[in-house]
């Protein structure tokens, strides 16, 4: 067994085949060698998300870990609407969590779970436009009028579906 | 920053996204081999002084900083064609993915709540990126500066092709932009169907800045040739023409296709087929030098300013090609036995070769001294290669597995039987109005000798009868996938009897079009009742149409599409041929 620490100051105990699903936590013990009741700390991260967070990792503990590089080439051929049925209920949660979740796996470093978080996101992404995009996500809108212009004209031919 | 954990955004969590982004030279035009010939000479744009200009070395001109690289990046005479990229590439974009902070909003930072799309560390957005479509990627850059930051990333551009839902709509100026934003991450160009790049000049000047790394190039197809021959300027009366010609002749000067190219050492694949007609074989010889150690696929197919003497300077020494295992030419000139020798004598480890429309292509000499070749795939349809020549090439290519001989008039049956013998693992052949060859001894030997034949196309071929047909179907009732003998007169019912008899459980194409003696409700019989066959997709002759028929559904009447049954044939007055 693990114990995680929540930056809320939260305990939380997992298996060792799940925790190790992070790379984060697998490099930490085994720095940390033998140390039973070391206690690991997650300052980034809430109960509330790390809870989610291991969720996903019980239910995946079994799968084969994945490469640790891309392939190169493979990278662009990704799709992101091969998204299993249990991932995709499992991170069908407002936005505010998803992105929470988004950012804990990209610390902890939990590749698969970054990438399903990814693929959510950019399939909200999908078909948009610009302004659509920014309504989604609520972002306002950084550039100054002249930057605006010089990139809307950039891309005129992209705007029309 | 934002309101982040200031420990989460710079820690990289993504090994791809952080050595492509940081691993990466200052400068993309630093990142050139060294030792590459740096100067590229272009035409100045059409307000210039209309002398050839050269691109000022990057290296000389690091004092001033890194806006003086991106000014010779931005150089205007290689964005002639779109004014605003050179705007656009030279502006503080081209820099900003090396200036701004990961979260972009450089200057002022406003109140974003945290857990929004906004507040993504770089590599998060670039993960995010990297899942969409080019066109998807490119409206999100306009989102805000954090996205914009992401999407101009070189990582997130290795690979550039475009659906062909779009590829017809993308200008020259955004194919250039998005080059020098990958720049020497690019690894694939794929321009198909951009019909809007009409000259691969620009495109390959740009691949040659900014893209050393580039291994694959697709320009296949880009220019076309006219359906109607040009006609060839007479004189001042064709005062129009002539002023198109002259004005689409100065796009390129001899050998500029050639200087671009050789800066493409790291080249696998070049499909140039139909790129353009001004590339010359002095173009191929020279731009090919670097790159043709690891050169594995070759297409110069269909360009007019190109003929064999290109592959001959190209393959001067033995070996010169080691890697080469596809080779396609469809149409080129000139390839006579000096030049089919060298490529012979360079490529050993060619694998498919494709000459068909090389008219008089001689095509012995390729296995000169050689035992055996490592060719799996030979076209010389519309040829006139000869008996001897096939022959020989077959006997030394114990692994072919696909022939096309279509409409070659010079073969007999002769090159069939002989191939029947020597090539066993022939599974693909076609051998479209090869009217001469195609008899049915030729059928027998090849039922007996090619015991893996999957894909049988003799059509219009009038020497064939049910018997050798039949032999075939017999033979590989197992393997059988594919059976077009429409246009052969003397194919009859029999044939379909045959069918019936000994199923081909694999047969998934029938095409017995055009053969007077088959009836259509035959064709239905075996398509769609008889048990065991799962014919796909079949082609009949009903009252002198040729129709579609099968599980697939025909063309009703007004357009409308159904399913054809049995009664529709008996009440269509369809010959009734007796069933043997």
């Amino acid at each position: 067994m693990v114990k995680l620490l929540s930056s809320d100051n939260e305990k939380i105990t997992v298996a060792q085949d799940v925790a190790v699903r992070s790379m984060l936590i697998k490099n930490m013990l085994e720095d940390i060698g033998d140390a039973e009741d070391a206690e690991i700390p997650l300052p980034n991260v809430t109960a509330r998300v790390l809870k989610k967070v291991i969720e996903y990792c019980e239910h995946h503990k079994n799968d084969p870990m994945p490469p640790a590089e891309e392939d190169e080439l493979g990278d662009e051929r990704r799709r992101s609407d091969d998204i299993d049925e249990w991932d995709a209920d499992y991170i069908d949660v407002e936005q505010e969590l998803l992105f929470e979740i988004i950012l804990a796996a990209n610390y902890m470093d939990i590749k698969p779970l970054l990438d399903l978080g990814c693929k959510t996101v950019a399939n909200m992404i999908k078909g948009k436009t610009t302004e659509e995009i920014r309504k989604t996500f609520n972002i306002t809108c950084d550039f100054t009028a002249e930057e605006e212009e010089q990139i809307r004209r950039e891309n005129e031919w992209a705007e029309d579906r | 920053m934002l309101d982040l954990p200031s420990s989460l955004h710079p820690s990289s969590r993504i090994p791809t996204a952080a050595s492509a982004s940081g691993a990466r030279p200052p400068h993309h035009a630093a990142a050139r081999p060294a030792g590459a010939p740096r100067s590229i000479t272009l035409l100045a744009s059409g307000s210039g002084s209309g002398s050839p200009v050269s691109r000022p070395d990057p290296a000389r001109g690091s004092a001033a900083g890194r806006h003086a690289s991106v000014r010779a990046v931005s150089h205007p005479a290689l964005f002639r064609h779109d004014s605003g990229v050179a705007d656009v590439v030279g502006s503080k974009w081209a820099v900003d993915r090396r200036s701004a902070s990961p979260l972009g909003a450089v200057g002022q930072p406003r109140p974003q709540r945290n857990g929004t799309a906004a507040a993504l560390p770089h590599d998060v957005c670039l993960a995010i990126l990297r899942h969409l479509s080019i066109m998807d990627r490119l409206i999100s850059s306009r989102v805000c500066r954090a996205w914009r930051t992401a999407a101009v990333c070189p990582s997130l551009w290795a690979t550039i092709s475009f659906t062909y839902a779009v590829a017809h709509r993308v200008p020259l100026g955004a194919v250039l932009r998005l080059m020098a934003w990958g720049s020497a991450s690019l690894v694939h160009l794929d321009l198909r169907g951009c019909s809007n790049v009409t000259s691969i000049e620009p495109i390959l000047a740009a691949a040659a800045m900014f893209a050393p790394n580039l291994r694959h190039l697709d320009l296949r197809g880009l220019a076309p040739l006219p359906r109607r021959p040009i006609v060839p300027r007479a004189g001042p009366n064709d005062r129009d023409a002539s002023d198109e010609l002259d004005a689409d002749e100065t796009l390129s000067l001899p050998g500029t296709f050639g200087n671009s190219l050789v800066q493409l050492a790291n080249l696998r694949t070049l499909y140039l087929s139909s790129a353009s007609p001004h590339l010359t074989d002095v173009d191929l010889a020279v731009g090919l030098r670097a790159s043709c150690a690891t050169l594995t696929v070759l297409d110069l197919a269909r360009l007019p300013g190109v003929t064999g003497t290109a592959l001959a300077l190209l393959c001067d020494t033995p070996n010169a090609m080691p890697s080469l295992h596809t080779l396609r030419v469809q149409g080129l000139g000139g390839l006579d036995a000096r030049v089919t020798a060298a490529i012979g004598a360079a490529c050993p480890a060619l694998r498919v070769l494709d000459v068909a429309d090389c008219t008089d292509v001689i095509l012995a000499p390729l296995i000169a001294g050689r035992k055996a070749t490592a060719l799996t795939t030979l076209r010389t349809a519309r040829t006139n290669v000869s008996d001897a020549a096939l022959t020989a090439v077959a006997s030394a290519s114990p692994n072919l597995t696909t022939l096309d001989i279509s409409e070659c008039p010079h073969l007999t049956p002769v090159s069939l039987s002989s191939i029947a013998r020597t090539c066993p693992s022939l599974r693909v052949l076609d051998a479209e109005s090869c009217r001469a060859a195609v008899t049915d001894v030729a059928l027998v030997d090849l039922a007996v000798g090619a015991r893996a034949l999957r894909d049988l196309r003799i059509s219009g071929c009038p020497q064939v009868t049910d018997v050798g047909a039949m032999a075939v179907v017999r033979r590989h009732a197992a393997s059988l996938r594919t059976l077009h003998v429409d246009g052969c007169p003397h194919i009859s019912d029999a044939l379909l009897a045959g069918i019936l008899h000994f199923p081909p459980r694999q047969l998934r194409e029938l095409n017995v079009a055009d053969c007077p003696q088959v009836s259509y409700l035959m064709v239905q019989h075996v398509v769609e009742v008889a048990p065991g066959l799962r014919v796909k997709s079949a082609w009949a002759t009903r009252d002198g149409e040729v129709v579609p028929t099968g599980p697939v559904v025909a063309e009703g009447e007004g357009g409308r599409r159904r399913q054809v049954t049995i009664e529709d044939v008996v009440l269509g007055s369809a010959p009734l041929c007796p069933i043997v």
